[in-house]
This record gives structure tokens, sequence and C-alpha cells, in this order.
């Protein structure tokens, strides 16, 4: 699930995810509400990795992260998240390590070799 | 079912449908045009959702939070950064319908809810107000407001939206300032009333009222301790409200209160928090009934001990922080000087006057002395004579004073007199023995002895001063008994004596010229005259004619052959002391006797006189405190009056005897060592005067004086006379150093007064206003004009202006102006002047204060301006910072999509083309690099952390890191000793790494690289070089290097952003130290950077 304001990045990143495996189903969204209102509609497919932006208007993306951490234990536990962002701010770097559930921290773009290590590293 | 497309058939022409057609066209030109509308509605809406969407990002990247209400103050929607600043979240808000009014701190809410009824009914559209609010947790922040509001259609108001900022910190720092402003212009006040006040009461009052009035407290109050009560009672006071202030009248201080506190320790006790920290109830009740928050109690001081306590009541709380509790401290400490001031100031006019009883005691003690004293001028013109020379010489002082001294001493005894004078006009103190005649009014010599001393030095003397008396009678009976060897009949001739002859009945036979002078009569007149009716008082008669008859009947006559001092009566009646003596002789064979009558009246008044003196003298040797003593050239004490024995037993634990040795009496050792050099100086013929001190047992100050004392030319003895000065000292002491203290607590304070004499137009300067104005302390005399020769040009008008307007009615001026000293430094007076005016209400003078406020001014200044510099920054950094980030985003989209068309698109693409694309991608990635750069640039520092770093191992880290490229170049690192030093650790680890990237980076072809890392200290810093044997800078170059986004190579030949030593030069500046470069071209540059030893 791709969540992100801006629709020019998520079809970049949909187009490098589609090239490490084009099997794969993107979800994208653009904004944070609507991503909720998907995972809480249990929809499917329940995405299995989240890749999250930042600075979004309305709900950004650390309000996400703090609706999301009030959800349903078992539908977090199921999705790997990411953080994915243009900011390489240290202070918003380190403020993201302080939701355990966040993997990882990368700034745009996603290209292949990020996504092969992903793979790699949380999907085999 | 009827089709739309039906009602177009043909007999829809049947003009019975023709008015349904015509509503059906109706009908659906209207639906045309909804649909329009709603097209161009949904057109809006999704302007409208851009726009949104724009605003919202702005709305959460500014430091503003950004509310919006509805008109009963609930929330439509609330940001971020209102999140931040209040602390509740949107949701929480809203779900517990909390409304914006209900988080106005309560004592602002009247003033609030006015204005916002205003906005909600439409009145003003937008405001801007700053208020007080409560935050989630319960503190109280400040915050700016901008509200305005949003219309419906028809004009009313259905949305307020508002932006909001925490400026806590910003009015913090506005009520620091101006509380500190207030506290400054307090002890301001306080020190120029400390110059005025000239009692205790004064100061104790004006200071509670400059403290309430000038110092913003709620209450101010000064309290006299009493020992004996415990208690504490009302001095002074400022604020207390009259129905109270009978509490305070007299207060029982409890043990574990402040005031026990204070006077127990000496040092201030404060509340900062009254409600939470005070245990006495009544007191507690009494600060929250009259908004008392804080308090301070501070000791009054007088001489050193603790008389009193100064008691401030603030309404705010924790007032009373490190500053402001130092700034009291200094105020009670210059109040207690004051008082300090105060009391030498009473001493010293009480030993004035003491000096002045003493000095008149001294006087009396002169001009009843019979013993003659002068003052004459160097050419011995007498300008001051004692009453005893009236009665001596015969001449009255106006006679007398004038003339010159040599007028009246004998011809004989000038020469020996010169030889004095010019001695001791050689040694300025130097006195002389001398004997000499000198001239009686009536023509006789008198023959004088005594002591010159030359006191022309002496401030207020300015004389030789000469101390003598008359030894005539000495004299005479020394010649009396020279001349007695001589005949009888010379003595007879040369004698004064009358001569009477009587024969047996009593009748007077013979009567000389003589006996005409002393008694009136003629020879003529007596002739045949019994001497019985003459001469002879009526009382002596008849014993004189029964002693006659008695001695011609047995020949016996008690006072025949001796001489005896009997009255007798002159021819006017008066009685005449003589001195007779009758010699019985025969005659012829009779018998006649022979009076020899000498007048006395003269010295038998000079006897008396002798004797008066002697018992005054006695009177007033014995009636003094001063010490008169003699000593024989053998130490021993031959006389001495009662003081000087009462002194001496009170040393010597009992008195001493006449003819003891003085040496021997117990003084100190060091003091009779003294003593015996000033006998053996008197000894040696020398008068002279010492001051003598002694610190035990009690401070002692005399002024001793030694007279030789001589008979004929050899000294014999000295006589010593010894006074007490210790007040007269005391009093000069005191007067030195409260004249000093006032002048170095002016000094302390900055702050100097004058006096301008309008009548002179010369103004009097004191000490401090001499140094403000760059004027030596001793220059204090200045016209009106010099002072106007100072003031800044700029400030001319301005100071001449409220001069004039001031002088229309005598007020007060107070002056804020610059001053230009000779030497072009420009100072801040603060200065306040007030006539002085005569009893007719004219101006006479005018007297101020000039009050330096240069540091003050300077401090001000630079706070400000550093405030003003911090916000700046801060703006700046967050523009870059924004910038950046921003720029960012479409340059990455760019990017994408080249890469997207080069991916997608392979086939369509010629070779041109794929190296325009090629050219455009490698921009793209440049700028990225800058714009990267210009990130990281502008967030340079602001998470740093100072820590002890071991640089040997910083280096050795940055050298692991560039591994790859050292290896690549081939590179030789050598590195010196290297400190532990306190650091930015990330910061100056990015320093070395650029500086050793850069060394290799600008390598020269075909060279291999040498680099040194040095370390030294010099001068309390750290010198770090980094040296290479590169390509080297050109010189011009030097200084730019150091500039953002300057590049001395095309990209082509060295990569590079060019903020790299940028970067350093801000590190090394964040660090306090500095950065250059020194470079050979062609032959290597060295890079060197200080930092100093930094704490926290």
């Amino acid at each position: 699930m791709l969540i992100d304001d801006n629709s020019h990045d998520n079809f970049f990143h949909e187009r490098a995810i589609k090239k490490t495996d084009p099997e794969n189903i993107i979800i994208p969204m653009n904004s944070g509400r609507e991503a909720l209102e998907y995972l809480t509609s249990k929809k499917d497919p329940h995405p299995d990795l989240i890749l999250l932006d930042i600075n979004m208007p309305g709900m950004n993306g650390w309000e996400f992260l703090q609706e999301y951490n009030g959800l349903d234990k078992e539908l977090q536990s199921r999705a790997i998240i990411i953080m994915l962002t243009n900011s390489e701010n240290p202070a918003e770097i380190e403020r993201a390590k302080t939701w355990s559930f966040v993997s990882e921290y990368r700034t745009k773009p996603l290209t292949k070799e990020i996504m092969h290590h992903i793979i790699g590293k949380y999907f085999t | 079912m009827n089709e739309p497309k039906n009602t177009l058939s043909r007999e829809a022409f049947n003009p019975d449908n023709i008015e349904k057609l015509e509503v059906e066209i109706f009908n659906r030109a209207q639906a045309i045009e909804r649909m329009k509308a709603e097209l161009e509605g949904m057109e809006e809406e999704m302007k409208q959702h851009l726009t949104n969407h724009r605003l919202a990002f702005h709305i959460e990247n500014t430091p503003l939070g950004f509310i919006e209400w509805d008109t009963r103050l609930h929330v439509k929607s609330w940001s971020k950064r209102a999140e931040e600043i209040f602390g509740w979240t949107e949701k929480e808000f809203v779900e517990l319908e909390k409304t914006g009014f209900g988080q106005v701190y309560i004592e602002d809410q009247p003033r609030v809810f006015k204005i916002t009824q205003q906005l909600i009914t439409g009145e003003i559209e937008r405001n801007k107000i700053q208020h007080r609010n409560y935050r989630k947790d319960g503190t109280v922040i400040w915050c700016e407001w901008f509200n305005s509001v949003l219309k419906d259609g028809e004009g009313r108001v259905n949305t307020i939206m508002s932006l909001v900022q925490d400026i806590t910190a910003q009015k913090e720092t506005e009520e620091k300032i101006s509380k500190t402003t207030r506290m400054y212009a307090f002890i301001s006040q306080v020190n120029q009333n400390i110059i005025h006040a000239k009692d205790e009461e004064t100061l104790f009052r004006t200071s509670c009222r400059i403290a309430f009035e000038t110092g913003g407290f709620k209450m101010a109050w000064i309290g006299i301790l009493n020992h004996d009560l415990k208690s504490i009672s009302l001095s002074a006071q400022s604020g207390i409200p009259e129905e109270v202030i009978e509490q305070f009248l007299s207060v029982s201080y409890a043990s574990k209160g402040p005031q026990t506190h204070v006077l127990s320790t000496g040092t201030y006790y404060v509340y900062n928090d009254i409600a939470n920290e005070l245990e006495l109830t009544n007191w507690k009740l009494f600060a929250a009934k009259h908004g008392i928050l804080s308090a301070i109690v501070l000791p009054i001081k007088k001489s050193g001990n603790i008389i009193g306590t100064f008691n401030l009541y603030a309404s705010e709380l924790n007032f009373f922080d490190e500053e402001e509790t130092a700034l009291l401290t200094t105020v009670t400490r210059d109040i207690s000087f004051a008082m300090d001031i105060f009391e030498n100031a009473k001493r010293h006019t009480d030993s004035e006057e003491l000096v002045i009883k003493n000095e008149q005691r001294f006087r009396a003690l002169i001009e009843k002395s019979s013993d003659m004293k002068t003052l004459a001028t160097e050419d011995g013109e007498l300008t001051y004579g004692s009453p005893s020379i009236t009665k001596a010489l015969g001449y009255s002082l106006e006679e007398f004073l004038h003339t010159s001294v040599f007028d009246i001493i004998h011809p004989d005894d000038i020469p020996a007199f010169l030889e004095i004078k010019v001695d001791i006009l050689q040694t300025p103190g130097k006195s002389s023995y001398f004997q000499q005649r000198r001239r009686h009014k009536n023509g006789k010599w008198v023959w004088c002895e005594g002591s010159i001393t030359n006191m022309l030095h002496e401030p207020g003397v300015h004389a030789l001063v000469a101390n003598f008396t008359d030894i005539s009678e000495k004299k005479i009976a020394e010649l009396a008994q020279a001349e007695s060897k001589n005949l009888i009949q010379t003595i007879y001739a040369a004698s004064l004596d009358a001569l009477v002859i009587i024969d047996e009945e009593g009748i007077i036979t013979n009567w000389d010229a003589k006996s005409e002078v002393l008694f009136g009569w003629t020879e003529t007149e007596v002739a045949g005259m019994k001497l019985s009716a003459t001469i002879i008082p009526e009382r002596y008669r008849k014993m004189h004619e029964k002693g006659m008859k008695h001695y011609l009947k047995t020949g016996e006559g008690p006072i025949l052959g001796k001489t005896i001092d009997i009255s007798a009566l002159k021819k006017n009646g008066d009685e005449l002391d003589v001195s007779l003596s009758i010699t019985p002789s025969k005659i012829n064979g009779r018998t006649h006797f022979i009076g020899f009558v000498r007048d006395i009246s003269e010295k038998k008044i000079i006897e008396q006189q002798r004797e008066f003196d002697r018992n005054n003298l006695h009177a007033l040797i014995n009636n003094t405190n001063d010490l008169m003593w003699s000593v024989d050239k053998d130490f021993k004490l031959i006389t001495s009056n009662q003081a000087f024995d009462k002194i001496i037993g009170f040393m010597s634990g009992g008195p001493i005897e006449k003819g003891s040795n003085i040496l021997e009496a117990g003084f100190p050792p060091d003091q009779l060592k003294r003593f015996k050099i000033s006998y053996d100086r008197a000894f040696a013929g020398e008068a002279f005067t010492i001051i003598e001190y002694s610190a035990t047992p009690v401070e002692f100050w005399s002024e001793i004086s030694f007279y030789p004392i001589r008979r004929g030319e050899e000294v014999i003895g000295t006589a010593c006379h010894s006074r007490n000065i210790t007040e007269r000292k005391k009093a000069e002491i005191n007067l030195i150093q409260s004249e000093k203290r006032l002048n170095e607590s002016q000094a302390i304070a900055n702050l100097g007064n004058w006096y301008l004499n309008f009548e002179t137009n010369i103004a009097l300067w004191s000490e401090e206003a001499c140094r403000i104005y760059g004027f030596p302390v001793d220059e204090n005399r200045h016209s009106f004009d010099t002072w106007v020769s100072f003031i800044h040009p700029e400030d001319l008008d301005y100071v001449m202006a409220a001069l004039k307007e001031s002088q229309k009615t005598f007020s007060d001026t107070i002056l804020n102006h610059r001053i230009v000293l000779k030497d072009g430094t420009i100072k801040h007076i603060y200065s306040k002047s007030k006539f002085e005016l005569d009893q007719n209400g004219k101006s006479v003078g005018l007297y101020g204060i000039a009050h330096d406020v240069t540091e003050r001014k300077i401090q001000e200044a630079a706070l400000e301006k550093q405030m003003s510099l911090e916000i700046k920054n801060k703006e700046l950094e967050q523009f870059a910072y924004i910038a950046s980030h921003d720029l960012q985003e479409p340059l990455r989209t760019v990017a994408n999509y080249m890469q997207v068309f080069e991916e997608d698109y392979p086939d369509v693409l010629d070779d041109n083309a794929k190296k325009y694309l090629h050219a455009v991608n490698n921009a793209i990635s440049r700028m990225s690099v800058l714009i990267k750069s210009l990130l990281d640039f502008s967030r340079l520092g602001t998470n740093k952390k100072l820590s002890c770093v071991d640089c040997n191992k910083l280096i050795d880290d940055v050298i692991a890191d560039l591994d790859t490229v050292i290896k690549t170049s081939r590179a030789v690192i050598k590195i010196t000793d290297m400190p532990k030093l306190n650091l930015y650790e990330i910061e100056i680890r990015q320093v070395f790494q650029n500086l050793i990237t850069n060394a290799i980076k600008f390598r020269k072809k075909d060279t291999r690289p040498k680099i040194e890392i040095r370390s030294e200290k010099v001068n309390e810093k750290w010198k770090f070089s980094v040296s290479d044997n590169g390509i080297g800078i050109e010189p011009i170059h030097f200084e730019r290097i150091f500039d953002i986004f300057q590049r001395l190579h095309t990209n082509k030949e060295y990569e590079g952003s060019g903020i790299g030593l940028a970067n350093c030069k801000k590190i090394i500046q964040m660090h306090q130290g500095d950065i250059w470069v020194e470079s050979i071209p062609g032959e290597g540059t060295t890079f060197y950077f200080t930092i100093p030893n930094l704490t926290e």
C-alpha cells in the first residue's frame, strides 16, 4: 500500500515495485484517512507492506501512525510499515524510531534496489 | 412509456401538443442550465479542493497554530501546531465539547469576551490580541491571536478563523527587561535619596516610597529591631493599607519566622511562593487577602550590627530571582551604608565641637596667663599680642600691633636676636631661647626671657611665635645686689627714696624734692606742720605719737632701724603703700627721727598680681586634662600637674614620686624609647612639638610639646605639655573616610553630583561627576558653557529646550542625553536637576546629579540586537530549510519522469536525444546535491552537543570512513599526537572529513598525495592544521573559498558542491574559533583552525 498525497510519486513508486515483480498488487492511497478507511473495512487484499509519506495535507504520516496504533492488533501485525518521504531531517528520522512498528525510514525515490532490499529482508 | 425521443415525433406537432412541447423545451433548457451550473460548481469545488490542499500544507508548516471556530467557539478545525501549543488534540477538544473561551486565562476573560463578541456579531472582521491561555496540563502560556471572521451568503458570521502563536518566551523576556529596568530605577533613586537624605527617618521613608512607586512592589516597610521585646517596630512604610497598619506597628517575631532568620544570620530571606512556603498562618492569610505572592526580608545594618529589616512584598510569583535579590541586597547595603555616613557625620560634628571647645580653653589659657605671647611676620611686624603685654609692657594692643618688634628691643640685644632669627628661619618648627630687654611704654627697659618658634609654615599660624615673661624683678634684684657695693652716698643719690626728718615733737624739719613728688605736699606747705597731720593716716596717728613718747622716755622702739611696709596719706587724700625705715639720730643735741620712704605701691600691685597668677596658674594647671610635667637632665620628675599624676597612676598602677626616674614609669618600652629621644632633643636646647599615637589600651592621639628649662646658658631640664587630640584626629580621619566613602559610593553607582552657582556661573563637580566627564578629580570647577560643550550635537537642541522650559517654572529637569568626551568617547547620561531658590523665590543656583547609564544603554541595545538577530537567524534557517525541502520535491518528479521516459521510449530516442536527456539528468542530480548541501548547511548545529572528544580517535574514524578514496589515491597521511578537548563531535568530524577529502581531491596529477595533520597549543587555544602537497590556491582566493557555493574549478576538473569549506567555517565559528588558509600555488596548501577551551 502506498500512502502519499503526491500522485506522481505514487505512479513512479508503483512502477518501481512492479519492476521487481509484476505480480505485486499495489493499493495507492492519496491520504492517511483513505488508507485507514481501507484498512478498517477489512477489504481484500490486506496489504503486506505499507509505504508511508509524512508530509501530507489533512492527516499526516505521524497522525496516521497514531490512528493505526489504535487499530485492532490483528490488523496491525500483518503489515510491514516503512516511512518513505522527502525529508532527511534527523529529527524526523528520530521521531520515526519512537514507533516500534515502523521498520525503516527511507527517502524518496523508491528504487528497484530498495525494493530488492525490502523483499530480501522482510519477505523471504 | 414515453421515451424522450418520441416526444419529438410527428404527432408532437399537434397544436394541442405545442403547449406541452414548450413546457418540455423549457424544462429541458432548465435542466441543461442546472447541469451547467452543477458542472461549474464541481469545477469550483475542485479548484477549492486544490486551494485547500495548498492551504493545509502551509498551515501544517507555519509556526502558527490554525484553528477554525464556530460562533459558539466550538472547534471546527484544529491544526497540528495548535495541538503542540495547547496540548489538546483536535479530537479531544471536540469530544470534550470544550470552547475556546473556556481556555482563556481567568484574568484575561473579560477582555477577551468583549472582543470575541464583536467578532461574532460581525462588528469587527479581524483583530489581533495577546492574552494568556491554559494548556491541557493546566500551565498558563501567553499567546498572540490573529482572528478573522467568515460570513455566509447573508452576511452572518459563521466561522472565526484564528492563527495563534505561543509568545510566552517573548513575554517573559519583555517582563524580565521591564522588571530589570524597574529594579535599576529603584536602586538609582535610592542612591540619589541617600545623597540627599540627612537622617534615617527621611531615608527610610523615601526608600519605602521608591520601592512602592518605582520598584513596583505591592508593599514596602522598614522595621527597627527591639531586642528586649523580641519585636520589630514599624519605622517607615509605603503601600500598606491604612486599616491594617496597626498590625505592623509592633510585630513580635516568631522563632521560626523570616525575621528571626534575617536577624540571626544577617542574610536575606525569600519567599517566592508564599501560599506554599510560609508556615505562619496569620501572615499567610494576610498575604492571600492582599494579593501578595512573594516576599523578601533583608537585613539593615548600622556600623555592622543588624538594627532592623527591609521588607518587600510583590504581587507576582517567583519575583525574587537571583538577579533581583542581588540588586535588592545592594540597595539595602547602600541604605545601611548611608546610615553609617549619618552616624559618622554626627560624630564628626560632635568632635568638631569638642575641638572648638578645646581651642577655646587653650586660648583662654593663653589669654589669662601672665606669659606674653606674640606673633610676628618674618620681618618682625607684630600681628598678635596676648593681653598680658599690656600688663607687662604698658602698651595697649592697638598701640602694639603692626609696629616692629625691633622698635622695642634694646639696641644692645638686637644683634643676638637677629642671629637667633636667622637660625630658626632655616628650619620650620625650630625654636630658640632668648633673653633680652624690651622697652616699657614708660621708656623703662624690662628684662624678658622666653622662646621664639618658626611657625611660618604652619597653616593658620604663618608667624614667628614668641613666648616670654618679664624677669625684670629677678634682674633688678641682681642689679641691686651688685650696686650694694657702691657707696652709701651713691645709693642715697641714686636712691628712689624720699627723705623726711621730724623732731621730738613730730614737727617736720626736712622735706626733700622726692617727698614733694611722692606725697604732693611742697616743702613750704609742710614746714612747721606735724608729720601726723600730713602723711600719717588717721588710724596710725595714736600709735605714732605713743611710739615716739615711749622712745623718748625709754630709748626703745620696736620699729626703729627696720623697714616696714605701711600706708601713707597723700595730699589729695589717697593712701599710698610705702616702705619706711626710721632711724633716730641726735642732731644738735636733740633727737630727730630720720625716715626713708619708698613708694612700693607699684611693687605691691605686681606682688599681688604674682600671687594671683600663681594661684591662677595652679588652678589652670590642675583643672585641665592636659598633662604638664617637667623633668631634669637625669630624667627625674620635678613637677607635674594632677592630670599627669592621674594618667601615670593609671598606666603604671600607682602614683610616681617626685624625684623618681620618669623612664621607669609603666609605659610600653617602645613609647619610652620615643620619649627618651624627645627628652634628649629638649636637653639639647630645642623646643618642639610631636604627635604621639598609641593604639592600646584605647586609641589615643596626643600632641606633646617640650620646652627646655635653662639656668643661664645651660639647659637643666625640660617642661612638657601633652594635649589629648584623639577626638580631633579621629574627626579628621572620619571626615576623610566619610568623604572617601561618599565618593566611592558615587563611583560604584556611576553617579556624580554638582552644584551650579548662578552668581559665579561656576559649577562644583563631585569626583565621580569629573570622572564621568573625563576630567581629573581635582579639576572640579567648570562653567555652564564647558558643560554645554560636552553635549552630543544631536542632543543639544533637546537639552537646551528642556532647560529653557524648566527655567520658566523652576521645575525639576530630567534629561536623558549623550555626551562626547574629549577623547571622542560617547556616554549616555541620565541627569536630574533642581533649582535652589532663596527666600524671595529667586533662583540662585542649580544642583543635580548625573548618572552614567552608558553601560545599561549598551546592554539594552545589545540585548535588543541579539534578540532581533536570533529571530532573524531562526527565520533564515527556517526559510532555507523549507525552501530547500520544497525545491527537492518537483526536482525529484522531473528526474522520475526522465527515467520513465528513458525506460518507456528507448526506441524513439536517437543518440542525440539520449545525450540531451543525459545532460538533463546530470543537471538534475547536481541541483539535487546543491539543495541537499544547502539543507545541511542551514541545519548545521541545530542539534549540537558539547562533549570531551579524543581527537586521535576522531581522526582515525574519519580516515577509516575515507578508506576507499585514500586507497585509490594512494594518499599518505601523517598525524601528530592529538589532544582531548571539548567539541561538537559530529560537526568537527565533518571539518576533518572535508579538509582531508579536499587535500586528496586537489592533488597534483602524477604525484602521490601526502597529508599532514598537526595540533599545537597556542595561547589557551588549540591550533590544528591539515597540509597537503596538492595544487595550491592563489592568495586572492584565500577569503572567498570559505563562502557558500564558491568554487575555483569547473566540475569537469574537480567535482564538488562548493559548500564544504563554508560548512567548515560555520562549524569553527560555532566553536568560537578561526579558520584560515595558507598556500603556495603548485606546492601545497595548509588549512589552519583554532578551538578555544569551551564550556557549556
